[in-house]
C-alpha cells in the first residue's frame, strides 16, 4: 500500500494560482488510470479575457524594472503582487520567463521576511499567503508549506485557513504523508468557504483515507462525496463537468476498494456499515463494469446476481440480468450467455413482468428473445432431425414470444426495432420446419396481416399460401381448398410485386376451376397468361383458359388457348401429345358447331385443322371421318371415298374404321358402283368381327354384286355361306330365302344344273321342318320347279312301239314329275298346291292322249286294229279318269276359299275331259239385248 | 253451254254430299247403301251416242265404243246406262277393273239392277271371288225373281265352283220354267243333277 502510496505522490502536481478574481486551484486525478500508479494529477487552467499584448508586456516590463530599483520591501511586495495580478487577469507570462520570474520571486522572499518581522493579525496572515505563493513561484515548496502551515498554526481563524490546509495537505498528499495531508484535508473540508471546496477537500480527504489504507474509511467518505451530487429524481445524471468526473472518480474508488476485497461482498460490507444508499445500483453497476474492465467477467457476473440476491425487488434487479448477458459475452462464453439470456427471459418475458420493465432493460430482453429464437433457428439448421425439429420449435416459441411483446409494446416499438413483423415470419418458418405446420400457418398469417407492414409481409404471406398448398395436397377437400383459395387471392392482391406471384397466380386459378368458380379461375388465368411469367406458369394459364372455354362452349376461343398451350411446350415434353388433343378437340368441337350452324365450308376448314394438330388421335380420326360426312352430305362421292380410304389406312383399328368402310359402301352405291361397294366391304371385314358379323357383311357384299350384275361373284359368296355359314348366320327361313335368292341367280346365268340341286336343297331343306311360312312356300316352289323339269322330260318321251318299253319310260319320267309335285302338295301353299294339282291332272291327261296318239304296229289286221284300239282306250283310260279327279280337287278347293288361276284352268280342263258335267257358259248382258230391253 | 255450266255446279254439290255420307259395305254381300244421288237427265244427243255405243260393242267394235261413251260421260258419268256401257266397253277392252268400279258405282245407285248386278258377278267369278258373285246373284233375284239369267248363272255357280247341287238343281228348273224356249242342254243338265242329287 505504500508502494502505491508513492507512486500517486509523484503523479501529483499543483497549480497555485492567486488574483484578484480570486481563482481558485483545483487538483483532479486523471481518467483512464487503471492501478494507482497509473494516477496522475489534473491541471485546471483559468482565464479571464485577452488584453493588449504589448501593452500588458511593457506594463509588467515597467513593474519588473521598479521592483528592482525599489528598496523598500513593501514597494518591492507591492510591485510583484502587481505583476502577479496582470498575469493572473490576463494570463500567460506576458513577457516574463519562467526563470525571469522564478529570479523575480526568489529575490522577493527575503522581503517578505523582513515585512513578516513587523506584521502581526490578519497583515501577517496576509504576508504569510503571499509569501508562500511566492516561495512556490521561486521553486522553494517546502518554504511555502512552512508559511502555510505558520497561518494554520498561528491564524485559526483567517480567512486563509481552508486553503492553506488544502494547499498544506496537497503538499503532505505529494509526500506520501497521507495521515497528515488527511488531517489537512479534514480542516480546509470543515472551514471551506464554499460546497465546491468543501466537496474537493471531502474527495481528497477520501483518497488520502484510502491511500493511507483505511479503506472502510474512504468508502464512507466517498459515499458522503456521493450523497452531495446524488439526486433523488436524476441520481447523478444531471451533474457534469469535473463534478461529474469527480462522482465517477468516487465510484471507481469504491469499486477499487470492493475489488481488493470481496468483490459485491465488501461492496455489501461498506453499506452495512455505512448505511444503504439510494444509488446502491449504481455502485453494483460500476463495481461489475470495473470488474468486466478490469477482464474479470465472473466477477462481474457475481457481482450483478449479488445485487439481485441482496435487493430483489429493486427496480435494477432485471437490469442486472441484463448484465450478466453482457459479462458473458464480453466473456465469450455462448453458453452461458444464451442461459442468462434464458434466465431473464423466464424471469421477465412474461406480460406483466414486461411491463414493469424500464424501457431500455425491455428492449434487451426483447433482443434476448430475438437472439435465443435465432439462435435456436441456426442450431436447427446445422442439426438433423429430432434435434433440429426441438430448435426450430424452441426457435418458433421463443420468436412467438417476442412478436407477441412487440406488438403489445407498440408503443416503444421505434425504440425495440421494427422486426416483430420479420421474427413472426421467421416463428413461422421455424414452426414448419420443427412440424408444427398448422402453427407455421397461423404465424404467417399473422406476420402477412396482423404485424404492421413490412417487407417481408409478402414472404410471410407466400409461405402462407405454401403450407395452403402442401394441406390441400395431403387432404384435397373442400376445407383445404378454400383456405387454399382464401389465401392465394389474398396474396395476389396484396402483393403484386412478389417474385413468384405469378406462380400463386397459378396455383389460385387452378384450384378456383376446382371448385367450381371459372369466373374467377378465368379471370386469374387471363391475367397470368399476360404477366411476365415463365413458360411453364403462361401454358398452365392457357391450359386452364382452354378448359374453361371448351367448358363454355367457345371453341374457336379454346382452340386459340391450346395452340398457345403448345407453342410454349417443349417438343421434349411429354405431355405435348396430349395437348395437340385438346388442340385438335377443341377445333374439332368449332368444327362441329359450325356444322349444325350450317356452315359446311367452315366446318370443314376446322375438322382438317383439327386433324392436323392432333396426328393420330381419336380426334384426328373423329374430324376425318366427320368431314367425309360434310363431303358426303355435299354428294362429292369419289372425294368422300378418297377421305375414308385415307381414314381406313390410317385408323384401321378404330372404332370408326367399320363406320367408315360403310361410308365408302355407301359412297360407292350412290356414285353407281354397287361392285365397288362390295369390293370395300368384303376388303375390310374387320378382324375381330364373329363368325356371324362377318357373314352379315358377306351377303351384305352379295347383294351389292347382285345389284351390280355381279352375278358370278355373288353367287359365289351365296354358295360359300350356304356350305360354311349356315350355322353362324340366319335361322332356317333366312337360309331358304338365301337358297331362293341363289336359284334365282342361277336361272340368271343359265347354270341349270346347279340350278336344280338348289332347288332340290330347298325341298331337302324343308323336309325336316315342320315350320310352315316364307320356308315352306319357298320348297314347294322349288319342288313345283322340279316338278315342271320332270314334267317336260316327261313330255319329251314319245310313245312308240313297243308301247310296253316306251311307256315304262315315260311312267318312270311321270312318277319323277309326280312326286315332285306332289311334294309341293303337301307343304301346303294354296297357290303351289293348286298349280301342283292342275300340272299332276295335266300329265294324267297327256299321258292318256300320248297313249291314244302312240304309234300303232304296222301290219296289224283290221280286227288286231280294232282290238289294239280297244287296247289303248282300257290304258288311257285309267289316266283321263286320274286326270278328272285331280282337277276335280282343285275345283273342291273353290268353296274353300282358295281360287288361282290354275283352278279356273282345272276346270277348263274338267270341261275338255267332261264336257256334258262341265262345260258351261256363263251368260253376260248383252249390249244389243239391253238396249232392246 | 250456259245451261251445262249450271247443271254441273248442281251435281259438283251433290256429289260432296254424297261422299260425305257414304260408309264401308259391311255385310257379305257387299251391297252399297242407298245414297240419294241426283244425275243429269240424258238429252236426246246423250242418247244418240249412247245408241251408237252400243251399235259398236254389237259390232264387236269395243275400243270405238269407248272413244264414243267418253264424250257422254263428261257430263253423265254417275249416269246408270252410261255406267252400264262403261262396264261393257270396259270388259271387252279387257279392262276388268274398270267394269268392276263402273257396276259397283250403278249399284250403290240403283241396287236393284239386275243387269248390272249379274255382270259384276259373273266379273267377280273371274277373280275368284265366288261367295261375293252368288251373293250378288242371290240378292239381285231377291228384287228380279223372275229374271232367268240370274237364275241360269247362280245354277253354273253353285254347280261347278260351290259344289252345291240342290241349288244348281234348283236354278236350273226355275230358269227353265222363266224361259219360255226350253233349253234341251239345260234339261240334260237337270237330269244329271237329279242322278248325281239322288
Amino acid at each position: 500500500m505504500k508502494c502505491v502510496a508513492s507512486m500517486l505522490s509523484v503523479c501529483i502536481a499543483v497549480l497555485l494560482m492567486t488574483g484578484a478574481g480570486g481563482v481558485q486551484a483545483t487538483v483532479l486525478l486523471q481518467e483512464g488510470a487503471a492501478t494507482l500508479g497509473d494516477l496522475s494529477p489534473i491541471v485546471i487552467r483559468t482565464g479571464d479575457g485577452d488584453m493588449p499584448e504589448t501593452s500588458l508586456e511593457e506594463a509588467v516590463h515597467r513593474h519588473v524594472r521598479v521592483f528592482r530599483r525599489a528598496d523598500d520591501p513593501l514597494v518591492r511586495v507591492h510591485t510583484l503582487n502587481r505583476i502577479q495580478n496582470l498575469q493572473a487577469r490576463f494570463g500567460g507570462a506576458l513577457g516574463l520567463s519562467e526563470a525571469a520570474s522564478k529570479r523575480l520571486h526568489r529575490s522577493a522572499l527575503t522581503d517578505f521576511e523582513t515585512l513578516l518581522t513587523e506584521a502581526t493579525g490578519k497583515r501577517e496572515a496576509e504576508l504569510l499567503y503571499e509569501a508562500a505563493r511566492a516561495s512556490d513561484l521561486a521553486g522553494q515548496k517546502r518554504r511555502s508549506v512552512a508559511y502555510l502551515e505558520r497561518i494554520l498554526d498561528e491564524h485559526g481563524e483567517s480567512g486563509f485557513v481552508a486553503e492553506a490546509a488544502f494547499r498544506t495537505g496537497e503538499h503532505r498528499f505529494s509526500e506520501g504523508r497521507y495521515a497528515g495531508a488527511a488531517d489537512a484535508f479534514r480542516r480546509a473540508h470543515e472551514q471551506g468557504a464554499d460546497n465546491g471546496f468543501r466537496n474537493n477537500s471531502l474527495y481528497m480527504l477520501g483518497w488520502s483515507h484510502f491511500l493511507d489504507e483505511r479503506a472502510m474509511s474512504a468508502a464512507g467518505l466517498f459515499l458522503r462525496f456521493l450523497d452531495r451530487y446524488h439526486d433523488k429524481g436524476s441520481g447523478f445524471d444531471a451533474i457534469s463537468g469535473k463534478d461529474a468526473e469527480q462522482v465517477a472518480d468516487a465510484q471507481r474508488v469504491l469499486s477499487l476498494i470492493a475489488t481488493y476485497g470481496r468483490g459485491p461482498e465488501t461492496l455489501a460490507g461498506i453499506l452495512d456499515t455505512h448505511g444503504e444508499r439510494p444509488y446502491v445500483a449504481t455502485l453494483y453497476e460500476h463495481l461489475l463494469r470495473f470488474q468486466r474492465e478490469r477482464g474479470d467477467h465472473r466477477g462481474s457476473v457475481a457481482t450483478a446476481e449479488a445485487f439481485r440476491e441482496r435487493y430483489p425487488d429493486h427496480p435494477k434487479a432485471p437490469a442486472m440480468l441484463t448484465e450478466i448477458v453482457a459479462s458473458w459475452r464480453l466473456a465469450g462464453n455462448s453458453a452461458r450467455m444464451r442461459d442468462a439470456m434464458g434466465k431473464a427471459v423466464a424471469d421477465h418475458a412474461t406480460p406483466d413482468a414486461m411491463v414493469r420493465l424500464e424501457l431500455p432493460v425491455r428492449r434487451k430482453v426483447m433482443g434476448y428473445l430475438r437472439r435465443l429464437g435465432v439462435w435456436h433457428y441456426t442450431q436447427g439448421q446445422t442439426l438433423e432431425e429430432a434435434e433440429a425439429r426441438r430448435h426450430y420449435r424452441d426457435a418458433s416459441r421463443r420468436l412467438l414470444q417476442y412478436a407477441d411483446r412487440a406488438e403489445r409494446f407498440r408503443a416503444g416499438a421505434d425504440l425495440m426495432g421494427t422486426g416483430a413483423g420479420y421474427m413472426v415470419l421467421l416463428a413461422g418458418d421455424a414452426a414448419k420446419r420443427g412440424g408444427r405446420t398448422s402453427s407455421a400457418a397461423g404465424l404467417y398469417e399473422r406476420a402477412a396481416w396482423s404485424e404492421p407492414p413490412f417487407p417481408g409481409a409478402g414472404e410471410a404471406a407466400y409461405a402462407l399460401v405454401q403450407i395452403r398448398h402442401d394441406q390441400w395436397r395431403q387432404q384435397d377437400t373442400n376445407g383445404t381448398r378454400s383456405r387454399l383459395i382464401g389465401d392465394a387471392r389474398r396474396f395476389v392482391e396484396t402483393f403484386p410485386w412478389h417474385t413468384d406471384i405469378n406462380g400463386i397466380r397459378q396455383v389460385l386459378a387452378n384450384r378456383l376451376y376446382e371448385a367450381g368458380k371459372h369466373a374467377e379461375a378465368r379471370r386469374r388465368a387471363q391475367v397470368l397468361v399476360k404477366a411476365d411469367a415463365t413458360s411453364d406458369q403462361r401454358r398452365a394459364g392457357w391450359i386452364l383458359l382452354g378448359q374453361l372455354r371448351m367448358a363454355a362452349e367457345e371453341y374457336a376461343a379454346a382452340a386459340s388457348a391450346w395452340a398457345e398451350v403448345r407453342a410454349l411446350t417443349p417438343a421434349d415434353d411429354e405431355r405435348l401429345g396430349n395437348f395437340r388433343e385438346r388442340h385438335g378437340l377443341a377445333l374439332y368441337r368449332e368444327a362441329e358447331r359450325l356444322r349444325s350452324d350450317e356452315q359446311p365450308k367452315q366446318a370443314r376448314q376446322h375438322f382438317q385443322q383439327a386433324y392436323a394438330a392432333a396426328p393420330g388421335t381419336d380426334v384426328a380420326a373423329s374430324a376425318r371421318f366427320d368431314e367425309s360426312g360434310l363431303v358426303l352430305d355435299r354428294g362429292r362421292w369419289d372425294e368422300a371415298i378418297r377421305l375414308l380410304e385415307s381414314f381406313r389406312d390410317r385408323f384401321a383399328d378404330h372404332e370408326l374404321a367399320p363406320r367408315a368402310v360403310e361410308r365408302i359402301v355407301h359412297a360407292h352405291q350412290e356414285a353407281g358402283r354397287p361392285g365397288a361397294a362390295a369390293d370395300a366391304m368384303l376388303a375390310a371385314i374387320p378382324e375381330d368381327l364373329d363368325a356371324q358379323e362377318r357373314w352379315t357383311y358377306r351377303l351384305r357384299a352379295a347383294r351389292y354384286y347382285r345389284k351390280a350384275d355381279r352375278l358370278p361373284d355373288a353367287v359365289a359368296l351365296y354358295q360359300r355361306y350356304l356350305a360354311e355359314g349356315v350355322d353362324h348366320l340366319g335361322g332356317h327361313t333366312f337360309q331358304q330365302e338365301r337358297r331362293h335368292e341363289l336359284a334365282f341367280m342361277q336361272k340368271e346365268l343359265g347354270r341349270e344344273q346347279a340350278l336344280g340341286d338348289t332347288h332340290r336343297a330347298i325341298v331337302e331343306a324343308q323336309d325336316d321342318v315342320q315350320a310352315t311360312g316364307g320356308g315352306a312356300r319357298l320348297a314347294s316352289e322349288s319342288a313345283l320347279w322340279l316338278g315342271r323339269r320332270a314334267a317336260h322330260e316327261f313330255e319329251a318321251i314319245e310313245l312308240g312301239a313297243p308301247l310296253e318299253q316306251s311307256l315304262a319310260r315315260k311312267r318312270e319320267a311321270l312318277a319323277q314329275a309326280l312326286d315332285w309335285f306332289r311334294r309341293a302338295e303337301q307343304f301346303g301353299i294354296a297357290e303351289t298346291a293348286t298349280e301342283s294339282t292342275y300340272r299332276m291332272a295335266e300329265l294324267y291327261r297327256q299321258l292318256a292322249q300320248d297313249v291314244m296318239n302312240s304309234e300303232r304296229p304296222s301290219g296289224l289286221t283290221e280286227r288286231q286294229a280294232s282290238q289294239y284300239e280297244m287296247l289303248l282306250e282300257e290304258e288311257a283310260y285309267p289316266f283321263e279318269e286320274k286326270a278328272i279327279e285331280l282337277h276335280q280337287r282343285n275345283q273342291e278347293r273353290i268353296s274353300k276359299g282358295h281360287w288361282s288361276g290354275w283352278v279356273s284352268r282345272s276346270l277348263e280342263g274338267l270341261a275338255d275331259l267332261f264336257p256334258a258335267r262341265y262345260e258351261r257358259d256363263l251368260e253376260w248382258t248383252e249390249a244389243r239385248y239391253e238396249a232392246a230391253r | 253451254m250456259k245451261r251445262r255450266a249450271e247443271w254441273l255446279a248442281v251435281v259438283i254439290i251433290v256429289l260432296l254430299a254424297g261422299c260425305a255420307g257414304m260408309e264401308p259395305a259391311t255385310d257379305s254381300r257387299r251391297v252399297p247403301e242407298r245414297v240419294a244421288l241426283v244425275t243429269l237427265p240424258l238429252d236426246g244427243a246423250d242418247r244418240e251416242r249412247l245408241a251408237q255405243v252400243q251399235r259398236e260393242l254389237a259390232d264387236g267394235n269395243p275400243e270405238a265404243a269407248g272413244q264414243q261413251l267418253a264424250s257422254v260421260e263428261a257430263d253423265h258419268r254417275f249416269n246408270p246406262e252410261v255406267l252400264m256401257l262403261r262396264a261393257m266397253v270396259a270388259r271387252h277392252n279387257k279392262e276388268p277393273r274398270r267394269a268392276i268400279r263402273a257396276l259397283e258405282r250403278l249399284l250403290q245407285q240403283s241396287p236393284d239392277e239386275a243387269a248390272a248386278a249379274n255382270d259384276l258377278a259373273l266379273l267377280y267369278r273371274q277373280k275368284g271371288r265366288i261367295e261375293e258373285a252368288a251373293g250378288l246373284l242371290r240378292a239381285a233375284l231377291e228384287a228380279n225373281a223372275g229374271n232367268p239369267r240370274l237364275h241360269y248363272n247362280l245354277a253354273v255357280l253353285s254347280e261347278l265352283y260351290l259344289l252345291d247341287l240342290e241349288q244348281a238343281l234348283a236354278h236350273y228348273r226355275r230358269y227353265q220354267a222363266l224361259t219360255e224356249t226350253k233349253d234341251e242342254e239345260v234339261g240334260l243338265w237337270i237330269r244329271d243333277l237329279e242322278r248325281r242329287v239322288e
